[in-house]
């Protein structure tokens, strides 16, 4: 009978090898992949006890700090208001916002070579603490917008405050927000509300341009020597027929026969219909291409862009932005700024310094856009248009929902800094308030380098 | 001191040595993650040193020529898995550690028996049918001690008793007296020989019904409770004791075959079955409902790395119901691959060693009961391995001495006291 028990030795053998192979197999092969695993908490359950790195305001106020007792950190905003910015890094609930878009940093293993975090975070399970980020954000101005919102009772738009000299953004607002201290108690609330509060918008919500679009479409057309600011064209408040729905100017101007100007004044939609016609769908995707709305901007925060590149619509339904190009109020605020300076589009600028392994601070070096995407002619022919602020309706993809959108910038002569506002269910007169009372602290501080080359004493 | 005896005070004496490191690291750990001190793990460990020296000390007077291997492997195995499960939760380590000091005194019990074991082979019957009869109470008076699931557990007042682990270790003393008395008859019928030379393809028949009943009415009882894994395990243990009676490999595809349709019916049938196997095959449509534990399982596999996160320092309870079935998650994610290998190996040396007992053991008796006693330890073992790295379906079985789990525990060390006895036997006069 001493077979059955050599043949029972060795299939037992076997199948104990196997299971030494298959958890081999989970440990190397499929290691890497079920470690980023988002119900994988351990990356974040051990910022429990090693601190994450802080996120600091551009005067060093901090906006998310790691606090609590040894062993029992907690990761704390005393700005609430900024959530949706600067998002969450929780074992529960995931990673998001700028907590995502930084988190090497912020965990403290960016920089690291390999091996060095093998030895100190896997053999000797001592990972050093995370390293600290500042943000170009000026919490003066981020007061100042977060007020006006609050008191024209804004319930979901978004606010953009960017330099336009550097692209450094200022202040970035987004409503309904939300409070990422108390996302224990309001994660599935949060997570079911219609009017998404997680959602940064102005980087992450693609909205339908409209009426923002014109001044770039007849910024273009002069560049190609299409338009003329003083021809008058005889139809324009005729309404553009949308899948059926009329859109018609606006505001009611005075007669039919409107010039460019006074078109983007009153939103009558028609000039620019006709611009579209001449310049056609290959210059205007050149240009959206040069004005960056095509893809996501190159900043450490989630962005997106427009899904669709291929434009198979009418060259009308182009051009007045009613198309499918869809863009964020960042993507809006660098055209903006092109317009604005001379017709050069700065990078958008959101990280100011980044703390290195030897605990020394560097400020990351962008590459910067130096291609002309306007001739300086063109630029002090359309940028008086917009100076006192650019008021446009834009159709919303749902049924009878306009949002507004606000462009401007301020000094008119030497601009500091490019306003861009989107209120979602377009109210005029409180995104006109908003935006003019936005403009004029932007006259009033000094701060910020002017983009036509004087003035500014800030960093 | 002769050679063998030798060998085994070096192999407990590293046993030893590991608990001590061992705990120690956890302490240290615990230490600086937690800046506190855990006096539970040095009670712990005081007492399985006190258990397995003592366990040994009788084992030597009692048993002079038992194999040298099984007792430190085994006690190595159930101080490992008492570290784990105390890593745990204290409460836990501490009935575990009362259940190790239980089972070695039922150890020692064991091995002071009289020497040849023929009053389990006599009275198969009366044996069995107290297992049946203890088993079937828990269809009208089972408890689950956690309060919920599969009431599979007899007892109250915090001792609790699985009768179906009992009823498999009686079971497997069933098949071995039984095989062995009715071997000839069973299997002439399809042996060629001169008397037979046209050899029947099934053993005959009349012989085979008494134990099929008995296996039947075990499987009954078993599926009525809903308890899979002990059913497959009964299965398994049948088929096995088969081939080692007959050494036909007929009896292996057989009954491979068999059970194969069982579980096609009974994933056909049953809706727990069905969720099982669906949560096997693919975890990661619902990796936060059905499949939690074992998609938690898989990461922690992955978080182990080569050698570990450390003792104490890993994150295994993230894993539900960590220290009973999945103790060997535990171990990967802090011990590492190296940890894993251990284990199986550890576990693999018991197999070997069990079926060389089964090897020299005098008489088919001895030789039966030593390979089903070691299946016992063996089939367990693989079947929950299995399940816990994704390779078959979850089964509701434990890891034999590493598990949380007291009738699991005390039957794994009545087994391994019935096997020294049987290493010592030949050198009895039966």
């Amino acid at each position: 009978m001493s077979h059955q028990f050599h043949r029972l030795s060795l299939a037992f053998s076997l199948m104990f090898a196997l299971v030494a192979l298959t958890v081999g197999y989970w440990n190397f092969v499929e290691g890497p992949s079920l470690l980023a695993r988002a119900d994988n908490p351990r990356r974040y359950l051990v910022e429990r006890r090693v601190p994450r790195g802080s996120i600091y305001a551009q005067d060093g106020t901090p906006l998310a700090i790691a606090t609590g007792p040894a062993g029992q950190l907690v990761r704390e905003y005393p700005y609430p208001t900024l959530s949706p910015l600067i998002g969450y890094a929780s074992p529960l609930f995931g990673i998001a916002g700028l907590e995502a878009a930084a988190d090497g940093v912020l965990h403290g293993d960016a920089g690291r070579s390999l091996l060095e975090v093998y030895w100190t975070d896997d053999v000797l399970n001592a990972p050093p603490p995370g390293r600290a980020v500042t943000v170009t954000l000026d919490l003066a101005w981020q007061n100042i917008v977060e007020t006006g919102l609050d008191e024209a009772q804004v319930e979901a738009g978004a606010v953009v405050v960017m330099e336009a000299a550097t692209g450094k953004l200022r202040a970035l607002a987004s409503r309904p927000t939300y409070d990422a201290n108390l996302l224990a108690d309001q994660w599935e609330t949060l997570t079911t509300d219609p009017r998404a509060p997680l959602l940064n918008r102005p980087t992450m919500a693609l909205y339908q341009p409209g009426g923002a679009l014109w001044p770039f479409i007849l910024a273009e057309a002069l560049q190609h020597n299409y338009g003329d600011l003083d021809a008058t064209f005889p139809f324009a408040t005729d309404p553009i027929i949308i899948s059926g729905q009329p859109l018609p100017c606006h505001t009611v101007p005075p007669e039919t026969a409107l010039t460019l100007g006074e078109a983007l004044q009153y939103g009558c939609a028609q000039p620019f219909t006709i611009l579209g016609k001449r310049l056609g769908t290959s210059v205007l995707v050149r240009n959206f291409t040069a004005l960056g709305f095509l893809e996501a901007p190159a900043i450490t925060l989630p962005t997106v862009a427009t899904p669709n590149t291929t434009f198979t619509e009418s060259v009308a339904l182009m051009a007045i932005g009613q198309g499918q190009l869809t863009l964020t109020p960042l993507h809006l605020a660098q055209a903006t700024a092109a317009l604005a300076c001379g017709g050069v589009r700065p990078t958008p600028q959101f990280i100011a310094a980044v703390e290195a392994p030897d605990r020394q601070h560097i400020i990351p070096t962008l590459p910067t856009t130096t291609t002309q995407i306007y001739s300086s002619e063109v630029v002090s022919a359309v940028a008086p248009l917009l100076a006192q602020g650019y008021t446009a309706n834009a159709l919303a993809g749902k049924a009878g929902q306009t949002n507004t959108w606000f462009m401007g910038f301020a000094p008119a002569a030497n601009p500091r800094y490019v306003i861009v506002i989107l209120l979602e269910g377009g109210d005029a007169a409180k995104i006109e308030a908003l935006g003019q009372m936005l403009l004029a602290q932007a006259e009033a501080n000094v701060s910020a380098p002017g983009c036509r080359g004087e003035g500014g004493s800030g960093n | 001191m002769n050679l063998a005896s030798r060998h085994e005070v070096t192999l407990l004496g590293l046993a030893s040595a590991f608990m001590v490191l061992a705990a120690a690291t956890l302490g240290v750990s615990n230490y600086f993650r937690f800046e506190t001190y855990d006096w539970e793990i040095a009670l712990g460990v005081g007492v399985w040193a006190v258990c397995a020296w003592v366990a040994f000390f009788f084992a030597r007077r009692a048993l002079p020529r038992h194999d040298p291997y099984l007792l430190p492997v085994a006690y190595l195995l159930s101080g490992w898995g008492l570290l784990l499960i105390g890593r745990l939760s204290t409460g836990f380590g501490l009935r575990q550690m009362l259940w190790l000091m239980v089972a070695t005194v039922v150890l020692v019990g064991v091995m002071h028996l009289p020497g040849n074991l023929r009053w389990l082979r006599r009275f198969r019957y009366t044996w069995l049918l107290l297992g049946l009869g203890l088993t079937a109470l828990t269809l009208f008076f089972g408890v689950n001690p956690s309060g919920m699931g599969q009431e599979l557990w007899l007892g109250g007042f915090g001792i609790y008793l699985q009768p179906a682990e009992v009823l498999k270790l009686l079971l497997v003393a069933f098949l071995a007296s039984y095989l062995a008395d009715r071997r000839e008859q069973l299997f002439e019928a399809h042996t060629r020989s001169a008397q037979n030379p046209k050899p029947a393809v099934f053993p005959t028949f009349s012989y085979l019904v008494p134990m099929l009943l008995m296996w039947g009415f075990s499987m009954l009882i078993l599926l009525i409770q809903r308890d899979l894994g002990m059913s497959t395990l009964f299965f398994s243990l049948f088929i096995v004791m088969l081939y080692l009676a007959s050494g036909r490999l007929r009896y292996v595809v057989m009954g491979l075959c068999l059970l194969f349709i069982a579980a096609l019916s009974a994933y056909l049938l049953f809706d727990v079955v069905r969720l099982r196997v669906e949560a096997w095959w693919n975890p990661w449509l619902d990796p936060a409902g059905r499949s939690y534990q074992i998609v938690q399982s898989l990461i922690a596999l992955a978080a182990g790395g080569l050698f570990g996160r450390g003792f104490g320092l890993g994150f295994p309870g993230l894993i539900p119901v960590a220290h009973s079935d999945f103790i060997f998650a535990v171990v990967v994610e802090e011990w590492g691959l190296a940890g894993a290998i251990a284990v199986v190996g550890l576990l693999a040396a018991l197999i070997v060693r069990g079926l060389r007992v089964g090897l020299i053991a005098p008489g088919i008796f001895n030789q039966l009961l030593a390979g089903g006693l070691t299946a016992l330890l063996g089939l367990p073992a693989l079947l929950i391995l299995g399940g816990v790295i994704k390779l078959i379906p979850l089964t509701g079985l434990t890891l034999p001495f590493m598990s949380y789990g007291g009738s699991s525990l005390l039957v794994n060390f009545v087994i391994l006291g019935l096997l020294l006895h049987l290493s010592n036997a030949e050198y009895q006069k039966v």
